[in-house]
This record gives C-alpha cells, sequence and structure tokens, in this order.
C-alpha cells in the first residue's frame, strides 16, 4: 500500500471537516473522490502535503509518517498537488514556474552557485533540460519566456500540472482538474491523466465533481458527506449505491 | 550626491527585501545600519583592522543580527495581523538603540582612514573615499541583482512574493529563505553604515533614525518590494536632498524629501517601478 488514512479527523475550531476518515491506497492505483461542497475533499488533500496539522489520526505515505511533518518536507517524500483555483507563480515566468519545482531537490548549495563549479553548470543544464522536456510535453513550450499569468485559462491548468510532476511525485493530488473545462477539453484531459499516470509510474488521487471523468478515469472511488465516507468501491458500484444517490439526488428520488 | 545617494540605496534594498518576502515594514531596518556603523567604529579602533577585514566584519556582524532579528522578533508572529509584526519591529528598533546608548557615553569619532587625496576626472572633482563608496555600493547592488534574478535563492524570493503559500508545495522551505533575505538586507546595510561612518565620522546611537527614514523614502519611490526600484529611489533622493540643500537653505533638506514622498504618493502610490496590486475580493 502506498498511501494509508488511518481513522484522520479534522475539525475548525468546533466544526467538524473530517470525522474517522480511513482511505487505502494501492501503488499505481487512480483513486476518485467525490462528494457534495463542504463534504471535505480539499480539506483531505491538504491535510495529506502538510498544509493543516491533522487533529488525530495518521496519514502514512509507504509506511513513514506524514502527519507532523512541514509542508516542504512532505513535498521532498514525493507527493505533489494541484489546486481548485489554480495557483501559479504568476509573475515568474513559464520555464521558472517548472524550474523551481525541481530546486527543491537540487543539490548544490551557496558554494557551487557562487563560483560557477562544474557540478553547478551540470545540475544547472539538467534542470533546465527537464524542465523543457516537461513543458514540451505539455505542449508549453512555445510560451516559455511569458509570465505564467498571462497564459489563457487552459494552459494555466496545464503548467501547473506540469509544475506538480516536475517535483518527482509518486502520490500526486488533482483538486478539479476539470474545472472550467469544456466537453473537448475534458475528453483531452481524459487522455492524459491515463497516460501521464502510466509514463510516471502515479498514483493519483482526483478530486473531481465531472462524473463522466471520474467514471472513466478511476479505478476506484471513495464518497465523502460531512467529512465521512458514505461509500466506496468501483464506479459501477458506487454509481449505483442508495446512499450516494440521496446524496446527490436527495432522499426519495 | 552619488555617494549619499548610493548609501540610500543599500539600505532601501534591505527594506524592500523584506517587503518582497513578508509584506512588512523592517523599521528596526536603520538601527542595523546604526549598528553596522557601530561595528565599523569597533573594529577600526579595537582591533584596528583594514578598511576591506572592517567592511567585511561589519557585513557579517549585521547580517547576523538581522537573522537573529528575523528568527527571535518576527518569525513568532509571521502568521500575526501585519500591523503586530511592524510594532514588534518599532520595538525591535528601540531595543537596538537603546541597548546601544547604554553601552557608553557617545558621540564616537571614527578615526580617519583615508587622506583627502582627490580625483579629478574631467570636470569632476572627487575624493577617493566618494569614489570607493560609489564602486563598493554599485558592486553590491550588482551581485544583488545577480543573486536575485539568476540563482536559485533568487527565484525562490521571487516565488515567495509572487506567492508565498505555495512555495513550500515545491520542496522548499520558506523560512530558509526567509532568513537568507534577511541576511543579505541587513549585510548590504552595514555595508552602508560602515560607508557613513566613514564619510561622516562622528556617530550616536540615533543616527539610523533619520537616514532609516530616509532609505524607507527611497523604497517607497522606486516601488517597495522592487529590488531596482529601490537603488533608483536611493539614488533619486540623493541627488534631491543634495539639490535642495545648494538652491535652498540646508535646513529645507528633509522637508524637500519628505514632500517628495507625499506627491509621490498622491500621483504613483505604488512608486515608479512598482506595479498597482490588485486584491482579490
Amino acid at each position: 500500500m502506498l498511501l494509508v488514512i488511518d481513522n484522520l479527523s479534522h475539525s475548525f475550531g468546533g466544526l467538524a471537516a473530517l470525522t474517522n476518515i480511513s482511505i487505502v491506497v494501492p501503488e499505481h492505483q487512480l483513486l476518485g473522490i467525490i462528494g457534495p461542497n463542504g463534504s471535505g475533499k480539499t480539506t483531505l488533500f491538504n491535510l495529506i502535503t502538510g498544509m493543516y496539522r491533522a487533529s488525530s489520526g495518521s496519514i502514512r505515505l509507504k509506511g513513514q509518517e506524514l502527519v507532523g511533518r512541514a509542508p516542504a518536507a512532505i513535498t521532498r517524500m514525493a507527493v505533489a498537488r494541484t489546486f481548485q483555483n489554480i495557483r501559479l507563480f504568476k509573475t515568474l515566468s513559464v520555464l521558472d514556474n517548472v524550474r523551481i519545482a525541481r530546486y527543491g531537490k537540487a543539490a548544490c548549495g551557496p558554494f557551487d552557485t557562487l563560483f560557477r563549479t562544474g557540478r553547478f553548470l551540470k545540475e544547472e543544464g539538467l534542470i533546465i533540460d527537464q524542465a523543457m522536456e516537461l513543458l514540451t510535453l505539455f505542449e508549453l513550450d512555445r510560451y516559455v519566456e511569458a509570465p505564467a499569468g498571462s497564459l489563457p485559462y487552459g494552459q494555466q491548468r496545464q503548467l501547473e500540472f506540469a509544475r506538480a510532476l516536475a517535483t518527482d511525485p509518486v502520490l500526486l493530488l488533482l483538486d478539479e482538474p476539470a474545472a472550467g473545462m469544456n466537453p473537448y477539453e475534458v475528453g483531452k484531459l481524459n487522455e492524459q491523466l491515463q497516460w501521464v499516470a502510466k509514463r510516471f509510474a502515479l498514483t493519483i488521487i482526483l478530486i473531481e465533481h465531472h462524473m463522466g471523468l471520474v467514471m472513466e478515469v478511476c479505478q476506484r472511488v471513495v464518497v465523502l458527506d460531512f467529512g465521512v465516507v458514505i461509500a466506496e468501491g468501483t464506479p459501477e458500484e458506487v454509481r449505483n449505491d442508495p446512499r450516494v444517490i440521496d446524496v446527490y439526488l436527495g432522499k426519495g428520488s | 550626491m552619488l555617494q549619499l545617494g548610493s548609501i540610500y540605496a543599500l539600505i532601501a534594498l534591505g527594506y524592500t527585501m523584506v517587503y518582497g518576502v513578508l509584506q512588512m515594514i523592517n523599521f528596526a531596518h536603520g538601527d542595523i545600519f546604526m549598528l553596522g556603523a557601530f561595528m565599523c567604529f569597533f573594529s577600526l579602533t579595537v582591533l584596528k583592522t583594514s578598511l576591506g577585514q572592517t567592511l567585511l566584519i561589519s557585513m557579517f556582524g549585521a547580517a547576523l543580527l538581522g537573522v537573529m532579528t528575523e528568527r527571535f522578533a518576527y518569525r513568532p508572529l509571521r502568521y500575526a495581523p501585519k500591523v503586530s509584526a511592524i510594532i514588534t519591529a518599532l520595538g525591535v528598533g528601540m531595543f537596538l538603540e537603546n541597548f546601544t546608548l547604554a553601552l557608553s557615553p557617545y558621540p564616537k569619532h571614527i578615526p580617519s582612514v583615508f587622506n583627502g587625496k582627490q580625483l579629478v576626472m574631467g570636470g569632476l572633482t572627487m575624493s577617493s573615499l566618494q569614489v570607493l563608496t560609489i564602486v563598493l555600493a554599485v558592486g553590491l547592488m550588482i551581485v544583488l541583482d545577480i543573486i536575485v534574478f539568476k540563482t536559485k535563492l533568487g527565484m525562490a524570493l521571487r516565488a515567495i512574493s509572487s506567492d508565498a503559500a505555495i512555495v513550500p508545495l515545491m520542496g522548499i522551505s520558506v523560512n530558509k529563505v526567509v532568513s537568507m533575505t534577511f541576511a543579505i538586507g541587513a549585510g548590504l546595510g552595514g555595508a552602508a553604515g560602515t560607508l557613513y561612518a566613514i564619510a561622516y565620522p562622528v556617530i550616536d546611537p540615533y543616527m539610523g533614525v533619520m537616514v532609516g527614514w530616509k532609505a524607507f523614502i527611497s523604497a517607497v519611490i522606486g516601488g517597495i518590494g522592487n529590488i531596482r526600484g529601490a537603488m533608483l529611489g536611493g539614488f533619486i533622493l540623493g541627488f534631491v536632498e543634495v539639490f535642495a540643500a545648494v538652491l535652498l537653505p540646508s535646513t529645507y533638506r528633509d522637508v524637500v524629501a519628505f514632500s517628495l514622498l507625499m506627491i509621490l504618493l498622491i500621483y504613483r502610490p505604488y512608486g515608479l517601478l512598482g506595479r498597482p496590486k490588485t486584491l482579490k475580493v
């Protein structure tokens, strides 16, 4: 098991956002998380990446506890994420947005940088090559020098995706990647998720409201409602679960 | 006037860098500059160092001091309202002034390190001290510019001022970058303190107050948070002050400086090189 979430709870003051969540994610799985707004999906991502500290419970990645670690340390343990509302370094160039994601791992210190040692030049060249490769893969190579904030919406989503991959994750958390996309773009995203998962040997947790995408792409789906897991299974099982239908369509429908 | 301007510019960089990463005005920065001048005094009179060594000692000393003030005074307030951090900065400044004041009687006199050699270039006559100050200040600014725009640290710095919350998700620790920012900013302040003390060799614990304000004005004129803006602002203020003293009675110098700030704030509230920030509602 790559990720084991065990009895995880989190509350904001008196408001319980997540209550005793337990989810297990095997390696190379594409897991979907669905649920109405406010059901705690994004909070779960914030807990895994260390942006919030869980009130109780544990999150283990390859057996190592994540709760209590700083976000930067968790990123270096190969967890990456994207955001529901795109968060790019808008004033930095497209290339720099990807480069900075590789610097967390860079080995060279101030000495190497100051004196432009061979090691530094080699590493710097490698980082730029890798960044360019990713940008080409996401068809962003012609925007390299443009400030990230000037890209059209769709390309910003792609850039955020590329930047997340640049940290070399084994676990990738995607928060509503299809938000604001038209049906054609969703189709493209569908294909892209599948080949990216394969090519980078990723385990992906996907929060998404676009049911078509979730049902097609995910091998397993977890349904959250008011911070509690109310259903779990294959897309087929979840789709026919009466509790899920209640949550989405209202009781008695 | 280039000499005064380059000193303002060096100090202004400290204000603007800290503002860039933390959106906080470090009002204790003028007092770091003052302590840079005192370290220069200590180094020259007690340790009997050469000018180069003196400069290094005061830069490293000030850098250490800057990192310490951030670590112990500002970091605990990182997520508190900005006003708390700014008031703390004023407190740190007063602490540094009064701590220095309690050490021994003032003012102190810096021994002269330069013979009054004059350099003549074309129609210009400059003392070798003026030339040194300008060359050194400009050199340090070029180094800083390279750090900010060409290195990993600089990229992390720019990333923090763009969106600090997601920098940790790049695997970069924000605290380390903030410490380095304070070290560099305070180090430049220390260098300015030394250059100032050699040029105006009477020093006292309150010398950092007015110079600090002027440097802060320089940073605002250039557009606070903008590194090249701070350099530009420093030189502009230096020019304006010296010209004001030539054209008007010299007591109007500070009036002109502060008027310049007020007029500029009306027409360009985000400074000469700054960009207006739109707040998301």
